[in-house]
């Protein structure tokens, strides 16, 4: 599997510390493999639903099933990859 | 029965803390600060009393205040200080009960959850803002922060919110629903209610913004105050001395009422009695006595 | 334990019925029609279906909230034989639950100020001079305590209990205590953007259910002395035995995932009650067809209540917030009173998660009380229960 592009990564660590008030995380530390949700960046289910609006307005990826998408929202570098993958279909 | 005021908190334009209060009341005003206000003709600095909540950081981790808005931290101080006045700490409260008034609620992040679909759609409407928006969402933010896990309301009256919001405290502790209650009223200056303000008033009466709250038990021990009668009807009648209102301290407007109930508080030298009216509308006395 | 509360008047107004008693007859029926809102509009690629109050007109400058509250109190008022007219000679309360009566978001306004435009502030002044509770003391002239209560969806069945608390201190010979909230385009797409709006019509503790639908509407309960019943020779429909409440302190939208807060709430309630909850005839649920809802409040049902007859009237009024307390207390007191309930609406399969199951059909019931529960965003948890009348 071909690396996403540093864009779509780099936007969504931008995204996701602005948008989520995540002050005390530092882009150099926010890691492509670190988890989102519960441990890691400690992301709940409500910021789920918000990251969700995020990625419709920003990079233009309806994510329509919270169930279906679990997966791509383990990491930063899943979920960039699940949006540049829609993005190109 | 009565109910005794054991801690109070308190957080405006003249700072935040008992002492800071007290000081500002010594001296007999405090210069305003100010609130940019957008209008067709550009910004207008509105004299505005603000309230600066960033001494939250010593009862609250900063990460835990993530997604804690700008009317929600107001109260969050306003509780702290007055668990803090009460010789308490911030957590572990369980059983507490809860009450939170405002008149205007959450403006601030109602009009941030308009812009998030003003922007991009209906769809694209924040979750978060919306959260934020409704009125008893600070409560929640308080309660989940001071482990306070007894009843939690949140109520709605104007300027009589405060004075129901202490009704309300009462009948708990009277029907032993809980030893003790933390109660208390937020007013927040957003954008809108600046330019309402503006609209309505000028720049000549200046508004003041903040939270109020009363660490509230049923029993005297250690109490800073006696909270005497509380009454909410239509018609005052004009029968009881008004306290004194302190607008140069901490600003006129839909917060005044609290602070007066927590000005009555600190300058007890006998019985005051603070009134709130709306004429047509109605009004909310709270007596307030010295402690035994 | 304090004297119980008598209710002297039902009235409630929803999309399953103009009048209470019409309400219980499409519960009866297991009639419903949840559909994509006819008076207001959003942009979603697909409209939400809800329960709208159609054909419902009132002057512009009262707030819709507050009209729908003031149609639900005139027929309590009539119900229990008051005279809106000579309410001025009893120490009459007003203690209402909303969400949107007394939310400063009027859409139009703020868009017009983001732009720019310097509008003017009457739709601001509309909201803030005519809150729900307000509108009731000012057109019935009533001179008691008047309180709003925004404790998100247990704002009515809060009410009620604040109200039946002023009641029992002798603070008020009546009190109209009760709920109202209006379909509006915010609290749509916010619920919409949380994702716990169903696509479809709502199926509360269906093994498939995917969230709630909106509704609105207004419930009055007509809240009464013994002493007020008895001078004015009145009859009580039922009576209010116990209120609990307590907050999960959890998490602000999600609820505790063992019900915490709900079964303390729950237990004081039956506790002021005098009732044990194996004397309970029926649960009313909040039941909002949300998987985490269902999921805790069935669950604690199964623990604390095990064969108590459960259901949820969402299926017939949709999630009317503010109102939904109250609209659910009328239908728990008219149940009681004729012995029947009705089956939970949207309901199929059950959820093995959940270990219970809510009512699949009509049925007959007995005992002189049953329960009826509220959850809230925030966590809050309120119960009431209620008994039959003397």
């Amino acid at each position: 599997m071909p690396e996403p592009p540093m864009q779509t990564k780099e936007a969504l660590k931008r995204l996701i510390k602005t948008e989520l008030n995540l002050e005390d995380l530092e882009l150099e530390a926010f890691g492509d493999d670190m988890p989102l949700f519960v441990e890691g960046v400690g992301l709940d289910s409500l910021d789920a639903v918000e990251l969700v609006i995020l990625v419709q307005k920003h990079f233009q990826v309806e994510i329509k099933d919270m169930e279906e998408s679990r997966a791509a929202f383990a990491s930063v570098r899943t979920l960039a990859d699940f949006i540049d993958r829609k993005r190109a279909a | 029965m009565s109910a005794w005021i054991h801690g109070l908190g308190v957080v405006g334009g003249f700072g935040c803390g008992r002492a800071a209060l007290e000081e500002a009341l010594a001296q007999g005003r405090v210069q305003p600060q100010s609130l940019a206000v957008p209008t067709g003709q550009g910004i207008v600095e509105l004299p505005a009393y603000r309230a600066d909540t960033s001494p939250l950081e010593r009862f609250v981790p900063k990460r835990a205040l993530r997604r804690v808005d700008g009317f929600a931290r107001m109260a969050l101080l306003g509780a702290c200080l007055a668990l803090e006045d009460a010789g308490l700490a911030p957590a572990g409260n369980a059983g507490t009960g809860l009450i939170l008034a405002s008149g205007q609620g959450a403006t601030g992040s109602t009009l941030g959850l308009l812009d998030s679909f003003f922007e991009a759609g209906d769809a694209c409407a924040s979750p978060i803002h919306f959260a934020n928006s409704l009125h008893n969402a600070a409560a929640a933010h308080l309660a989940i922060l001071l482990g306070a896990d007894g009843p939690c309301i949140t109520l709605s009256q104007g300027p009589r919110s405060m004075a129901g919001a202490l009704l309300t405290a009462r009948l708990w502790l009277e029907e032993g629903r809980v030893s003790q209650v933390l109660v208390g009223c937020v007013e927040e200056l957003s954008e809108v209610m600046g330019y309402a303000w503006l609209k309505t008033h000028g720049t000549l009466l200046v508004p003041g913004e903040g939270a109020v709250f009363f660490l509230l038990k049923s029993t005297p021990e250690g109490a800073r105050a006696e909270l005497g009668a509380v009454e909410l009807g239509a018609d005052s009648g004009v029968w009881l001395p008004r306290g004194a209102s302190h607008t140069q301290i901490y600003g006129s407007g839909p917060m005044t009422p609290g602070f007066d109930v927590a000005a009555a508080c600190i300058l007890l030298q006998g019985q005051i009695h603070c009134l709130a009216e709306e004429p047509g509308e109605g009004f909310g006395a709270v007596t307030l006595l010295p402690p035994l | 334990m304090k004297p119980p509360v008598a209710v002297s008047g039902l009235g409630c107004r929803c999309a399953a019925g103009d009048t209470l008693g019409a309400c219980m007859e499409s519960l009866r029926l297991g009639q419903r029609h949840p559909v994509p809102p006819v008076r207001l509009h959003t942009n979603h690629p697909a409209p939400f279906p809800v329960f709208e109050v159609l054909g419902f007109e009132h002057p512009p400058e009262l707030l819709r909230t507050s009209a729908l509250l003031l149609a639900a109190a005139r027929e309590a008022l009539r119900d229990a034989g008051l005279d809106e007219g000579a309410l001025g000679d009893l120490r009459v309360g007003v203690c209402v639950g909303t969400t949107v009566g007394c939310a400063l978001s009027d859409e139009p306004f703020c868009r017009a100020f983001r732009e720019g435009q310097d509008p003017n502030l009457a739709p601001l002044e509309r909201v803030l001079q005519n809150n729900p509770a307000g509108v009731l003391a000012r057109t019935f002239g009533l001179g008691g305590p008047c309180q709003n209560v925004v404790n998100a969806c247990s704002s009515g069945t809060d009410a009620i209990g604040l109200g039946a608390s002023w009641i029992q201190a002798g603070l008020c010979d009546v009190v109209l205590a009760g709920g109202a909230d209006e379909l509006s385009r915010i609290t749509l797409n916010g619920f919409i953007a949380l994702k716990i709006v169903d696509p479809g019509p709502c199926r509360p503790f269906d093994l498939e259910r995917r969230g709630l639908n909106l509704g609105e509407g207004a419930a009055v309960l007509v809240l009464e002395s013994e002493a007020s019943l008895l001078r004015r020779r009145g009859r009580a429909r039922g009576r209010v035995l116990g209120y609990g409440a307590a907050c999960d302190a959890h998490h602000q939208t999600a609820p505790h995932p063992e019900g915490a807060g709900l079964r303390r709430a729950i237990l004081d309630a039956l506790h002021r009650a005098g009732v044990e909850g194996s004397e309970l005839a029926f649960v009313n649920a909040h039941g909002t067809g949300t998987p985490d809802n269902d999921r805790v409040e069935g669950r604690v049902f199964a623990d604390l209540l095990p064969g108590i007859p459960f259901f949820s009237t969402k299926g017939h009024t949709g999630h009317t917030l503010g109102a939904a307390g109250a609209i659910e207390a009328a239908f728990t007191l008219a149940s009681l009173e004729a012995g029947w309930v009705p089956a939970s609406a949207g309901f199929q399969t059950p959820d093995p998660e959940i270990g219970s199951q809510p009512t699949g059909r009509v049925q007959t019931v007995t005992g002189r009380a049953a329960l009826s529960t509220s959850l809230a965003f925030g966590g809050n948890n309120a119960a009431v229960v209620f008994g039959v009348a003397p």
